[in-house]
């Protein structure tokens, strides 16, 4: 059992990391943000686009496509760590341990790209040139992309080539999909560079639409008493016919008898103490689960007289000789 | 002696100002009359007594003045009763009450005459009129929906969707909820009489029939498959619900039917009710909002009676002669489990003492528990 709910949990993860995209990425920073160290460099801002906590230790970013077509007998894993390891300038694995690469539901988490990973996990291992088209990859732990962007040429230094949504962004055949991307220079609001934040605000759609367009309520009010009686109804007619189908076989089954049911013996009539009838009816009662149709609970009537008053409760039935 | 002085002084000093004394207003003390009134209801009256003396209790706590920054409220993070209130904020109570009601609730009067259902649909016209109401006093479409989920009568529902879509507001729905609850033996039936004439009243019903174990089986889990297939927003309340009727259903679930719909629901009754009590601080809860949502609420269970006996006098109608249904189960749609049910019946037998429509109304009720979650699944899929 332990085991399938480890299971479990380990797919819901894996889930979850395939749920990382890139957000937004800058490849020259002269004005922008500052690591730890007081030094600006490129930064690419991934976002957890799922309703649950993603642990990102032991995934991969590349700014080359790394093919695992041809293993040699190596797993997945096995061969990117190596590579990591061999090729820092192009393979970066997210280090085991480090909570800041645990990325809370819905949320962003920022690696500098500054070939210097000694400073911490988020730091990559290698850089962005700007000015000249780069690719980044993101691979989960067993070797699937998870997600990729091409940056272009052409980007402004100081700006950014971000999702015009956060995390609304889906790959086609293997390649980033260039619609959903786009640049963002930070003049105004609508183009601001937001590293670690959302890139749009989050505004509640459906309420500022409600508000708009079914400002007295009349629409929803119809919509969801349709929805509430469509349901109930479906239930109704499935257990209409769930009965009239128990009818059907029950009447195949058993033939209604005229004849009441000859009383074979009754447990008075064996003499049986009312203490044994008693928990002969609250057995019969617990079997057949009787609910509410009847109650079938027999209740004693409380005695007030207690073994500390009732003195004939302290006699000795028979006096000792 | 002067220095000994001037450092008790200034202790006892400072120790005034930590007590609730010197932290009261006047908005404490008339929450704490309203938290008395409730529990004198519960006991002196018998209003819903589970519910209202641990919210009537939790309202002195929440309202027991102090000096904020010692971790002491319920609205400071870290403190007990904030670490309590979470399963409020965060909706983990009421599915584990659905949890326990599923498991309590014998679907059989329901499944015996399953038109019933529609009646339970019926009632919540009551959340729908409300929320048009709110809208038009100027509650923004959320608080709107949260508010009008009072017509639902049923508690657990009203927490959790007014914790997911306004829960600024959610102390106050949830005491409105449960008061007008306790107070549905007041409010149904003159609308019940208003509504109905001297010879509906008089309607016999036709016994229901015998439903086999199969059916009581299969209704907790076709009714989980297609209300959720309509409202997957509504799951954690209709899978609860379902999955503690399963348990109490199956017959190789005893036990855990048994400590559903027993140990756990006393316990999370307990917690959910003096935490939504002690959410009533007076600096939250006595606004002008609060007023109009009690208005609302109000409004609310009289619109959801009224649909509900409206219901079946229209449904009544369409029905042949020998299956006509007494209109005055229509006030059980509102569910309010089994109140509005035993208002029925105490309303029937007043008219005719050989009308027992108990075990009639139940159907309406349980519909209206399943149709009220329903309705919330869709108010938060629309708004949430």
């Amino acid at each position: 059992m332990t085991l399938i709910v480890a299971a479990m949990g380990l797919v819901a993860s894996a889930q979850g990391r395939m749920e990382m995209r890139f957000n937004e990425v800058m490849t020259q920073n002269d004005s922008n943000l500052i690591d730890q160290t007081g030094h600006r460099s490129a930064w690419v801002e991934i976002f957890n686009r799922s309703y649950g906590t993603v642990g990102m230790e032991q995934m991969f970013i590349s700014n080359q496509a790394i093919d695992l077509s041809n293993l040699g007998g190596k797993k997945p894993k096995d061969y990117l760590n190596e590579y990591a390891q061999a090729h820092p300038d192009v393979l970066y694995e997210i280090p085991r341990g480090d909570v800041a690469t645990k990325v809370a539901p819905r949320t962003h988490i920022v690696f500098f790209a500054d070939g210097q990973s000694s400073l911490g996990a988020l730091h990559l291992s290698f850089k962005i040139q700007p000015g000249q088209e780069s690719n980044l990859y993101l691979y989960d732990v067993n070797g699937d992309l998870v997600d990729m962007v091409t940056i272009p040429a052409s980007l402004p230094a100081n700006s950014t080539f971000a999702l015009k949504a956060d995390g609304q962004s889906e790959l086609i055949d293997g390649k980033m999909d260039a619609s959903a991307w786009g640049t963002r220079d930070g003049a105004t609001d609508a183009t601001a560079i937001t590293p670690g934040k959302y890139n749009v605000g989050v505004v509640n759609e459906n309420i500022e639409k409600f508000a708009e367009k079914d400002p007295h309520g009349y629409i929803i009010s119809l919509v969801a008493m349709g929805i509430v009686f469509s349901a109930l109804l479906m239930l109704a007619i499935l257990f209409y016919l769930f009965g009239k189908a128990n009818k059907a076989a029950n009447k195949d089954e058993n033939p209604t008898s005229t004849e009441p049911a000859k009383v074979v013996d009754t447990p008075a009539a064996t003499g049986a103490s009312d203490e044994a009838i008693a928990a002969i009816c609250m057995a019969l009662f617990q079997h057949f689960n009787a609910h509410d149709e009847e109650s079938g609970v027999l209740t004693f009537d409380r005695n007030p007289h207690t073994a500390w008053s009732d003195k004939s409760g302290l006699m000795r039935q028979l006096p000792r000789k | 002696m002067v220095l000994l002085e001037s450092f008790l002084t200034s202790n006892l000093e400072q120790f005034w100002n930590f007590t609730g004394f010197a932290n009261c207003t006047w908005s404490n003390l008339i929450m704490i009359c309203f938290g008395l009134l409730f529990i004198y209801l519960a006991i002196k009256h018998d209003f819903e007594p589970m519910l209202l003396v641990p919210i009537g209790f939790g309202i002195l706590i929440g309202n027991i003045p102090f000096q904020p920054g010692n971790e002491i409220g319920i609205y400071e993070e870290g403190s007990v009763l904030n670490i309590l209130y979470q399963g409020v904020r965060q909706g983990w109570y009421p599915p584990l009450i659905f949890l326990g009601i599923g498991a309590m609730t014998d679907f059989t009067a329901l499944l015996a005459n399953p038109k019933l259902m529609l009646v339970g649909a019926a009632a919540q016209f009551g959340i729908f009129g409300a929320y048009m109401i709110a809208l038009a006093i100027g509650f923004m479409p959320d608080q709107a929906g949260a508010i009008a989920i009072i017509g639902g009568a049923d508690g657990p529902t009203a927490i959790f969707l007014s914790g997911k879509l306004a829960p600024n507001l959610m102390g106050a729905i949830a005491v409105c909820a449960y008061s007008y609850m306790a107070l549905v033996p007041v409010i149904q039936p003159p609308v019940m009489r208003l509504l109905t004439t001297d010879k509906e009243r008089k309607i016999k019903m036709k016994p229901a029939r015998k439903v086999s174990q199969t059916e009581k089986i299969l209704f907790p889990i076709f009714g989980l498959l297609l209300t959720c297939f309509f409202v997957p927003s509504g799951l954690p309340l209709l899978g609860m619900l379902f999955f503690g009727n399963l348990l109490r259903e199956s017959g190789v679930t005893t036990r855990l039917a048994k400590t559903a719909s027993n140990a756990m629901t006393d316990i999370v009754t307990i917690v959910l009710g003096m935490t939504v009590g002690a959410s009533t601080q007076a600096s939250e809860f006595l606004t002008a909002d609060t007023v109009f949502i009690f208005f609302l609420g109000f409004c609310a269970f009289v619109i959801a009676s009224c649909s509900g006996v409206l219901f079946v006098k229209l449904f009544n109608v369409f029905l042949p002669k020998d299956q006509k249904l007494n209109p005055l189960i229509g006030n059980a749609g509102v569910s309010a489990v089994p109140m509005a049910a035993r208002i029925s019946n105490d309303v029937g037998l007043k008219y005719d003492p050989s009308n027992y429509l108990l075990m009639h109304a139940m159907g309406p009720n349980v519909a209206g528990v399943i149709g009220s979650a329903v309705a919330a699944g869709v108010l938060l899929g629309f708004l949430g």
